[in-house]
């Protein structure tokens, strides 16, 4: 049997498939998840896996989750989630996901999402506001933490991104160092995670997944802010779709 | 079908716009209701109301004021109307339920101002709705800020007659409420030039028991295992409340009970065993907001209940109907109101205490706390709420949201989730 | 393929409840819904009702002598999750 897990972000897609052929990879959604799961099917293809077989099990899950017309199941991000940090720092654990489009606080406890939380409908303190942030002073999300690593903070004050993109134009056009305006930025978008986590009483293993999972030097800011440990994850960003591989095989047993 | 356009026309109504209104209404409908397996045919009545509730009921309005009647447009559970109707006169509510008609508020109002006083403001200064053409006179009340200041400029080409609320619940302000019901009888009885007699408010109360018993009838057969009715008919029946002539109302409502208790008697459920039951409490659902409801019941839910102005708190206690003197009738009614729990008041512990009773007796699997947007006084106190529930050991979701139907993906991921989270 | 529906339409609210009413004493289920907008654009009440009984109803119509616009078959288009709300 395959038992394969989608994840269509906003951003990115991400697949993990387990059993008889192991594998993962990551495109990004572009504009259509429809094209994007076309894509999917093909790549899963040529690697042997056919999503229409009855030995292969597909869950999918993500904001564009009912665009996977073969999916077997459908099954919401927060469950996937804590299905792939369970995998990954046990079954008492709290996972932050910080994505593209939301950010989400997961509490795990037994195995089973305890309590969740999701922000609003706003970008601010997730994945976009850092990618508009890095377009705007013309460098890659890797650059901007390379970046922030060397700066000093300067505030930005407002939490709302369209706001605070002209926050961030005022201190370009006030010649202040990129290095100083990154480190801002960063530390804007920690804080406003922390906020969100802070409403939660985080337990056990604290775990970042998502696009910025592997970055040590935002677990670390954000470990500053919520003044506990935030471990960074090598395969974050797949713990949704890892998640979703293992319900799948969980699920057709 | 039936032209009222002419009716609309005189009303000084904005024809092309409300058009539009009636352009979108037929597919949110099909999509809430006609969708639905299973709906109990009494439930017909109530689609004839919201399939012409522009027409039907403003036009029987109008025919009460050719007679001399007149029309009061309300706004809030704590306005008593069994005033109204023992002066002969007919309270309705007013319309605030779309996001139709916020953009028409926001011209005047500030952005963070809740979406149900928002599209009040705008259907009354669009005039694209014909209750609010029609009321010879709105009542408003002191329940919010954002309100009272509402008042003052819907007041300004329409009487207006604000009840002063008490935000505290001591002996004093009870006294004090029935004071306030007191003075807005004079004004009521000088409005309509008819004497409100105890004899014309004994029977006026046991009108409005009467939908309130109607109402706790069909609440109390939600509370059933197998769910005879879904949680968007039972809101559409607790919406329709405000508008309907209220006899007619109890009839129609008393007669789909008999059928509901058929089907409870036969075992029949509208939601396969094992949907989850959830519970919703917050701010009120004007018709035809039907949002959230859609969404928990097309993602694995059932709504059983809603604690909200458009449920519990509309029809929970009754008037005492024994008192035979006016002044004992005031207090009667001024006891019963306050009895209601908004979150205008402090402390207001006692909404907790519903929420908690309310889960055990529609055991409930889980509740969602609602709030519209921009209403801080239940945002606030959804702290408590929230906080309350989990030392009570359930479940319970957060969810800020208004009109739009911009973040109802995000929606449908949260309530999901939250579902996975009770299936586990 | 497409589900059909059929609408009764009708010029004012009266003869929508009659035949809603004699439809109920035959035993012929008839939904009454709002008129949706493929069918005509006033606003107002009309009656769903089952392709198998589309003679009945014509014959309930004629025998009762009840005024109705036409008959509109439309297509089903339902839809629970469109989240297009009003």
């Amino acid at each position: 049997m395959d038992y394969v897990g989608i994840d269509i972000g906003s951003t990115a897609s991400k697949v993990v498939a387990r059993g008889k052929k192991e594998m993962e990879f990551v495109l990004p959604t572009g504009w259509s998840s429809k094209e994007t799961t076309h894509t999917i099917k093909e790549k899963l293809k040529e690697n042997d896996i056919d999503v229409l077989s009855e030995d292969t099990k597909v869950v999918a899950t993500g904001y564009g989750r009912v665009a996977v017309d073969f999916a077997d199941y459908v099954i919401t991000e927060i469950t996937c989630h804590a299905r792939g940090g369970r995998e990954m720092a046990g079954d008492h654990c709290s996972i932050i996901d910080v994505g593209g489009q939301d950010t989400k606080v997961i509490l795990v406890e037994n195995g089973m999402v305890q309590d969740f939380l999701m922000n609003d409908k706003c970008s601010a303190g997730t994945g976009k506001f850092l990618e508009i942030m890095a377009n705007r002073l013309g460098v890659t999300l890797q650059e901007l933490f390379d970046m922030a690593d060397t700066g000093t903070v300067l505030p930005i004050s407002s939490l709302c991104t369209v706001f605070a993109e002209s926050e961030v134009i005022n201190y370009i056009g006030e010649g202040r160092k990129r290095e100083d305006i990154a480190a801002g930025v960063v530390d804007s978008v920690a804080a406003k995670v922390a906020q969100l986590s802070q409403k939660k009483s985080l337990a056990g293993r604290i775990i970042l997944t998502g696009g910025l999972s592997s970055s040590r030097y935002f677990t670390r800011i954000l470990s500053e802010k919520i003044g506990r440990e935030v471990e960074p994850t090598e395969r974050g960003r797949y713990a949704g779709a890892l998640g979703a591989a293992l319900l799948a095989e969980e699920k057709s047993r | 079908m039936a032209d009222y356009r002419k009716m609309w026309e005189e009303l000084g109504m904005d024809l092309e716009t409300h058009d539009q209104l009636c352009a979108v209404l037929p597919q949110a409908f099909g999509d809430v209701y006609l969708s639905q397996e299973n709906r109990p045919e009494g439930m017909d009545y109530y689609n004839m109301v919201v399939a012409d509730i522009h027409g039907i009921r403003p036009a029987e309005l109008i025919e009460h004021q050719k007679k001399g009647g007149k029309v009061f447009g309300t706004f809030c559970v704590y306005v008593p109307d069994e005033i109204v109707f023992a002066a002969d006169a007919i309270a309705t509510g007013l319309c605030g339920g779309s996001q139709f008609w916020v953009p028409g508020g926001e011209k005047v109002l500030p952005t963070n101002t809740c979406p149900l006083i928002k599209a009040s403001v705008g259907a009354r200064l669009d005039r694209t709705c014909p209750f609010f053409r029609i009321a010879d006179m709105y009542v408003g009340e002191t329940t919010c800020d954002g309100k009272k200041k509402a008042w003052e400029i819907l007041g300004e080409d329409v009487p207006v007659h604000v009840m002063d609320l008490p935000q505290m619940k001591r002996a004093k302000d009870i006294k004090a409420w029935a004071e306030e019901i007191e003075a807005f009888k004079k004004v009521v009885e000088e409005f309509t030039g008819n004497e409100i007699t105890a004899e014309k408010l004994a029977e006026s109360i046991k009108l409005i028991n009467g939908k309130r018993r109607a109402l706790e009838r069909l609440y109390e057969l939600r509370k059933n295992e197998n769910l005879p009715i879904s949680g968007c008919d039972a809101l559409l029946i607790s919406q329709i409340a405000f508008y309907d002539d209220p006899g007619r109302f109890t009839q129609m409502t008393n007669a789909l009970c008999e059928e509901l208790e058929q089907r409870v008697k036969d075992g029949v459920s509208v939601v396969p065993a094992g949907t989850k039951r959830i519970l919703l409490t917050g701010t009120p659902l004007a018709i035809p907001n039907w949002k959230l409801h859609n969404i928990v019941e097309t993602s694995g839910g059932a709504v059983v209940c809603e604690e909200m102005c458009t449920g519990t708190r509309y029809f929970e206690h009754l008037v005492d109907e024994s008192k035979t003197e006016v002044a004992d009738q005031i207090t009667a009614l001024a006891e019963r109101y306050m009895n209601i729990n908004c979150a205008c008041f402090t402390p207001n512990a006692g909404r907790i205490d519903d929420i908690l009773r309310l889960a055990k007796e529609y055991k409930a699997d889980g509740i969602i706390d609602v709030n519209l947007k921009f209403c801080n006084l239940y945002d606030t106190e959804g702290y408590l709420v929230e906080r309350a529930l989990k030392e009570a050991g359930i479940p319970v979701l957060g969810i800020e949201t208004d009109y739009t139907d911009s973040d109802a993906q995000q929606l449908r991921t949260r309530v999901s989730a939250f579902i996975e989270m009770l299936n586990n | 393929m497409q589900e059909i529906q059929h609408y009764v339409l009708f010029p004012n609210h009266d003869n929508a409840m009659r035949l809603h009413r004699e439809l109920k004493n035959l035993g012929v289920r008839a939904t009454i819904a709002p008129t949706p907008r493929a069918a005509s654009k006033c606003c107002g009440v009309s009656l769903l009702i089952r392709e198998e009984d589309k003679e009945a109803v014509e014959a309930c119509i004629e025998e009762h002598g009840i005024e109705i616009l036409k008959i509109a078959a439309i297509e089903r288009d339902v839809n629970p999750k469109r989240d297009r709300y009003c």
